[in-house]
């Protein structure tokens, strides 16, 4: 991989991130730690008590910028599509999202790190 | 012979490697050190010429195995001037140190006994202590470190004998593998052997020697210390290899029990029963050992020797100067750990790496760029998450040094932050305001 990682789009997202803040009251509040290097997501998330629907979704982190772009990105992806349907994501979609290829395996935790938030929710 | 980092680049093949097509700056060594050729060829020459399994056979080769075997036994405690019979090979410090808990701890300890580590450890001299603990129903005291991560030795000393007979053991590192903190570990030892006398019970002590080995002359000795531990990868040395000295007491009163059981470290065995070794090194040494990587540390240790580890030292410390003193220069940083010399003291108390913050960039990504530009640091907690938290640090990056490393590496290491810089703060203006 080569500074290709920090592309524009990538560098915007970590200037203007999407959706970032607090939802309280929310339906779903998760959260994930990558323990090699204390980054932290915490995803907050109301649904539609029928559909299970993301209706609204804000979340806190710290971390890199991989991390923060990815959860970033994700979060416009997500709201409006059903709890059940996040199972739909993974390290593909990801970089799919992020316009990379071939992340390096050292770089795949900090991508997954909110998308792995998500997908603790029990459906 | 004048010290040379120059010459002694060229015994390391890995360091004419490229990366991301530009020439290799190596500033990881603090997680693992490379290799000179010397070690790779002392590998290679055990498996090419006298590979067998060492005290199985009569026949040759497996007398040069055992030869082999004893001569770099005989070579690494010397190397720390230690007899080789208070040396057992293991795998690596973290090894060392469960081995210390398991063999001793679990077997000297008493329900509300105190074990006392500092702030500053590695996990793998924090981590096992506590669980020691947990097993013995024993106590965890964390020594207090100071701002600049120093231990405080009064206020340490005053803490230790707080605890009167219940303290048992104190586990501290030598050096920090994060800010590169030097222990007064001579001083600690001198205070546990005063709090022993007024116990009337000894103290134990064990020393996390992972960090400075690769650095420091260790005399095993004059330290006075009962437990030793220490990596061979971090000293020149292959993977899969590191030592535990232990004081000759320990050894022969039986205190410190085999931990690993099995073939070589028995004398003999019965259904109901087995009797151990008599000899420590053998009593320690269950299974096939690894001849190869003992040969290839004791290479290591020849070759350090060969260097003289006063001037490896002085090396090291011209290196971390002059890393402090340029990452100094920029507003941009935070550096992590002491930058002065102690009050009275002659030099600063600090070997190894120089870790720090970069304000408004996460260490993943400072080492990212960083290693698109062939620098390799390390980004991370380094394995010491108690520190971390303790300044709420979430991640910082460290460049570490070995005998190889070079000025020119640090000059490197600092063209590549001004890349971070271009990159994450915008390109800096024609004319400075």
């Amino acid at each position: 991989m080569s500074l290709d990682l920090y592309q524009q789009n990538i560098l915007e997202e970590l200037r203007r991130p999407r959706h970032k803040g607090v939802l309280e009251p929310a339906d779903y509040v998760v959260d994930r730690l990558n323990l090699s290097c204390g980054d932290g997501i915490k995803v907050y998330l109301k649904t539609d008590p029928n559909t299970k629907t993301i209706v609204e979704l804000a979340w806190q982190g710290e971390g890199c910028a991989i991390s923060q772009a990815a959860m970033s990105l994700l979060s416009d992806e997500v709201i409006g599509r059903t709890l059940a349907e996040l199972d739909r994501f993974g390290q593909v979609e990801l970089e799919q999202l992020l316009g990379l290829e071939d992340i390096t395996p050292g770089r795949v935790p900090c991508l997954m790190l909110g998308l792995e938030a998500l997908q603790s929710i029990e459906v | 012979m004048a010290f040379s980092a120059r010459d002694i680049r060229a015994d390391f093949p890995i360091l004419d490697r490229r990366v991301h097509n530009q020439p290799l700056v190596y500033l990881d060594s603090a997680a693992t050190s490379q290799k000179p050729r010397q070690v790779i060829e002392a590998i290679n020459n055990y498996y090419v010429h006298h590979n067998a399994n060492v005290h199985r056979g009569v026949h040759v080769l497996s007398d040069e195995s055992t030869q082999a075997w004893q001569d770099s036994r005989q070579i690494i405690a010397g190397f720390f001037s230690a007899d080789p019979s208070q040396l057992i090979l293991t795998r690596n410090a973290t090894e060392s140190l469960n081995g210390v808990a398991y063999g001793w701890a679990d077997h000297n300890l008493e329900p509300e006994d105190v074990i006392a580590v500092t702030h500053m450890e590695h996990h793998a001299n924090f981590v096992v202590w506590q669980q020691a603990a947990k097993r013995n129903n024993a106590r965890l005291h964390v020594l207090d470190i100071d701002e600049q991560g120093r231990l405080d030795l009064e206020k340490a000393a005053a803490q230790l004998a707080h605890w009167g007979q219940r303290l048992k053991l104190v586990a501290l590192t030598h050096v920090s593998n994060t800010t590169g903190v030097v222990n007064p570990v001579e001083e600690v030892i001198a205070v546990c052997r005063r709090l022993e006398k007024k116990a009337g019970q000894p103290i134990r002590v064990v020393v996390d020697g992972a960090q400075s080995a690769p650095h420091l002359p260790v005399d095993f000795q004059s330290l006075d210390v009962d437990f030793f531990v220490f990596s061979g990868h971090k000293m020149l040395g292959p993977m899969g290899v590191g030592g535990l000295l232990v004081k000759h007491d320990l050894l022969t009163s039986g205190q410190l029990r085999p931990w690993l059981f099995g073939g070589g470290m028995i004398s003999a065995v019965f259904t109901d029963r087995t009797d151990f070794h008599p000899q420590p090194d053998e009593r320690f040494t269950a299974g096939t050992p690894d001849v190869a990587s003992a040969a290839g540390l004791a290479a290591a240790c020849r070759y350090l020797q060969a260097l003289g580890m006063d001037q490896v030292e002085a090396w090291d410390r011209q290196l971390v100067s002059y890393a402090l003193e340029r990452l100094g220069e920029l507003p941009e940083i935070e550096l992590i750990g002491p930058t002065q010399a102690r009050p009275g003291a002659v030099q600063l108390d600090r070997v190894g790496s120089v870790a720090f913050l970069y304000r408004g960039v996460h260490a993943h990504d400072v080492a990212q760029v960083l290693d698109s530009e062939g620098v390799e640091v390390r980004s991370g907690h380094h394995c010491t998450m108690p520190l971390h938290l303790k300044f709420g640090w979430q991640a910082t990056t460290r460049a570490s040094f070995q005998v190889y490393s070079t000025k020119q590496d640090i000059d490197r290491l600092l063209d590549g932050l001004s890349k971070v810089k271009q990159i994450f703060v915008g390109p800096r203006p024609a004319v400075a305001p």
